[in-house]
């Protein structure tokens, strides 16, 4: 049991971490809009840039984090993994969909159209897709030992898609750009804008941890909640 | 100008509802909790009044 010093110091290093999060997070919003120097051939456009990729990064992580929680969940059944898989899948979908709208409305005014089928793009909307599945089909089927198994046997499926969504612009020509980053001898940033860039990926996946963790906690008090309401049934009956 | 204002107010947006559903969803939990473990059970303990036919 802890005891209330080691709960309020628990308290105190949650509110510190926020807090920092928040600070980064600005930041990293001053030097996307302010510190990093205007790209010379898209202009102000290209900052877009600096959200939406790290977003994609925040999303994958989170998403993979949902695929070992499952994979966790599948060999040893703990309520702790499928709580942690649940807040992987909520906090990465949100992400996802951060990149989903920055990407259009950077590429109506750089291509004149908002979507394209491009291999990039069609595979990060059938995770978006395939997520917000896992996440309605955990809602609608009945509680009991077969829907965390099904969700985790799922996720593990769907996690698939996250690295062929990462390599799809390293194995297929498409419309979406070559890869900035570890995309061979031609890629990379100005060290201005490298700066920006790695602020947004530090903020976003610190937030994304933060997120998690909260998630995560509600979902053991939502078990906790479950647990409770069906010891007062059997205690009426 | 006004596509990058559109992208970060839509980034932003999209994390503040996630949030404020997060926010929400603690305060219900919380309340059911406190209602589960403060209450007795119907029929438990002393004031258990229906078990007496009033």
């Amino acid at each position: 049991m802890p005891t209330a010093e080691s709960a309020a110091d628990s308290g105190l290093r949650a509110w510190l971490y926020a807090a920092g999060t928040l600070a980064l997070l600005l930041v990293a919003l001053w030097w996307a809009l302010i510190g990093a120097p205007t790209e010379a051939t898209m202009g102000t456009i290209q900052r877009i840039f600096y959200y939406h990729a790290p977003a994609a990064f925040a999303s994958w992580t989170a998403l993979l984090l949902n695929a070992g929680a499952s994979v966790a969940y599948l060999a040893r059944r703990s309520p702790h993994a499928d709580a942690l898989a649940v807040a992987g899948a909520e906090v990465g979908l949100a992400f996802l969909s951060i990149t989903l709208v920055t990407g259009p409305i950077w590429a109506h005014p750089v291509w004149g159209v908002w979507w394209v089928w491009d291999p990039r793009l069609t595979l990060t909307l059938a995770m978006w897709v395939m997520y917000a599945a896992y996440l309605i089909l955990r809602q609608v089927t009945p509680e009991g030992s077969l829907q965390p198994r099904l969700a985790a046997a799922l996720a593990v499926i769907f996690a698939a898609d996250i690295p062929i969504d990462y390599m799809a612009i390293r194995w297929w020509r498409g419309q979406h750009p070559a890869p900035v980053l570890f995309g061979g001898p031609n890629s990379g940033l100005a060290p201005r804008m490298a700066i920006a860039f790695w602020l947004s990926v530090a903020a976003f996946l610190a937030l994304m941890a933060l997120l998690v963790q909260l998630r995560y906690r509600q979902e053991l008090q939502r078990n906790q909640v479950r647990e409770l309401r069906r010891r007062r049934v059997l205690q009426e009956a | 100008m006004g596509s990058v204002v559109a992208a970060y107010t839509v980034a932003w947006t999209i994390l503040m509802i996630f949030v404020a559903t997060l926010a929400a969803r603690q305060r219900r939990l919380r309340r059911a909790l406190e209602r589960l473990q403060g209450e007795p059970p119907a029929g438990a303990g002393a004031g258990g009044a229906e078990t007496h036919g009033r």
